[in-house]
């Protein structure tokens, strides 16, 4: 079960922190950029377009031949998604995980800045455990 | 729970639309269509893109879910797209969309003499038909 890539995006939809895993191919850091504000758009739209009455969430999955997308979208409004094998079943899980290490190694952390880049080793070395173990 | 389907033909006009245990009276139905074909279509794009392997721009993307609605995507050969949103809890019904456009929309309406591609279908026989096919799914109005 391969996890291809992590992305976090900030309130207003910008990357704050991307990485690709295993032999996925590598886009140019523009591309990731352009991707991750694109999918913060799709995400609102998503839940403008609602055929139910009450307010509805953005995009939580999004499933295609390749690949599964699947989103978790803190209180705050941070959104972390996640593109995985197709039949990846804990992917939820495994957010709430990432999460988990944002908040202990990110948030904690007294150099980072809030909305901005993530930048923190500790936070990187904890991803990729976290990842080696459910893999 | 079945909400509403979309018929858009291949340039982007929608060509049918009907709405069933709808909860939601829209404001302006021609502009709710354009919004979802104009956001499928940046939708495609970005699974394209940021797909790890190679994937097929017609038959790549299958669904989405938020928590109050799924959308089932199903696009012809000949780019028509054929949209269904349902509650969140309906399996895949690309097998559906599939026999909705083989077995009622070529019968019903492509090989209608009178019907003008690529103009709005209001052919009685296709809508009975569809709301026939529709019903007497288990996941209709459960």
């Amino acid at each position: 079960m391969t996890i291809n890539s992590i992305y976090i995006l900030n309130k207003a939809g910008t990357l704050i922190y991307q990485n690709d895993f295993g032999n996925t191919e590598k886009l140019s850091h523009n591309s990731y950029i352009r991707l991750g504000s694109t999918f913060h758009s799709l995400h609102a739209i998503a839940s403008n377009l609602s055929p139910v009455s009450g307010s509805s969430s953005g995009i939580e999955v999004i499933e295609t031949e390749a690949f599964k997308l699947q989103c978790f979208q803190t209180h705050t409004g941070i959104k972390f998604y996640v593109i995985a094998d197709p039949n990846h079943q804990q992917l939820e899980e495994l957010l709430h995980g990432v999460y988990e290490l944002y908040t202990d190694y990110v948030l904690k952390n007294p150099f980072y800045e809030i909305e901005m880049q993530i930048r923190c080793d500790l936070f990187d070395y904890k991803l990729l455990r976290l990842l080696g173990v459910r893999e | 729970m079945i909400y509403n389907i979309y018929i858009f033909n291949k340039d982007g006009t929608c060509i049918y639309n009907e709405d069933w245990n709808k909860k939601k009276q829209s404001q302006n139905q021609s502009e709710d269509q354009k919004l979802l074909f104009g956001m499928l279509y940046s939708l495609k794009a970005f699974i394209t893109s940021s797909s790890p392997k190679k994937i097929d721009d017609k038959t790549g993307f299958h669904c989405y879910k938020t928590s109050t609605y799924k959308l089932h995507y199903y696009e012809t050969l000949s780019c028509i797209k054929f949209i269904i949103m349902s509650d969140p809890n309906v399996p895949d019904l690309r097998d559906d969309l599939k026999k909705i456009y083989s077995q009622i929309f070529v019968e019903y309406v492509i090989k209608n003499p009178i019907y003008k591609p690529g103009t709005t279908v209001k052919c009685d026989t296709f809508i009975n038909q569809l709301n026939l096919y529709l019903k007497q799914m288990p996941s209709f109005s459960s």
